[in-house]
């Protein structure tokens, strides 16, 4: 049973306040995370052979995939409980119908859900 | 490097074909886990959800780094850094995870800061 803390629905995200434990050791705990080496392969495919990756980058990128993953899951959870529906399906599939069909989708993306 | 590549298993999605396993390569589980949290107890998540978050979440990454390279090539500079990807995040209209990622780019530093002079003992 996780009991990382998770933001609710409609409040802001990227809450990364935290006292005394460093917020990436305690999600890392927690596998809330992608692993990098992943995130870091898909990140070069998109590169020139020149180019080089800081590592501060693929962890920028890797705390905001697991944001982006809450985010569009609780837009979509809304509209499951919106119409009584528990399974979450047919909305994830029209998000990558957005994705597909135009060039600045992932804008459209959030302006659709 | 470490060849850790999850989701080993190639699907034939109605609009786009063959859906190579290297166009997958991000742990279903992970993925998987990552959405139960933000979810109901009760919840269920099917299967092809995951598999369509995880192609949504890999072209999210392709599409930042693009426009963080462009950036890079325009300054002639040839590393990525994080800076870049909250710059293109911006660039890109996700305002809202630009701003929480710089905070968190800021304190990232000062923690990797403090573990070098302050290296952690050993044995």
């Amino acid at each position: 049973m996780f009991n990382a803390p998770a933001s609710p629905c409609g409040s802001g995200r990227g809450n990364h306040e935290s006292s005394e434990h460093s917020p990436r050791s305690y999600f890392r705990e927690q596998d809330c995370f992608l692993p990098i080496a992943n995130i870091s392969c898909i990140m070069k495919k998109m590169l020139p052979s020149n180019r080089k990756i800081a590592k501060d980058a693929k962890e920028t990128l890797q705390e905001c995939v697991s944001e982006f993953i809450s985010f569009v899951t609780c837009e979509v959870s809304d509209k499951c409980q919106g119409e009584k529906r528990k399974t979450i399906n047919d909305d994830c599939n029209r998000t990558v119908t957005v994705l597909k069909k135009e060039e600045g989708a992932f804008i459209m993306l959030f302006f659709h859900l | 490097m470490m060849d850790n590549v999850g989701g080993s298993s190639s699907n034939i999605a109605e609009n786009s074909g063959i859906i190579r396993e290297q166009d997958r390569l991000l742990p279903i589980a992970n993925v998987g886990k990552i959405m139960k949290q933000i979810l109901p107890p009760n919840a269920k998540i099917s299967k092809e959800s995951k598999e369509t978050m995880q192609e949504c979440v890999s072209e999210f990454i392709s599409f930042v780094t693009s426009e963080a390279s462009e950036k890079c090539r325009k300054e002639r500079r040839k590393t990525v850094n994080g800076d870049d990807i909250c710059w293109a995040l911006g660039s890109l209209g996700f305002d809202d995870y630009a701003e929480p990622l710089r905070r968190y780019l800021q304190r990232y530093r000062e923690q990797e800061l403090d573990r070098a002079n302050n290296p952690p003992k050993r044995g």
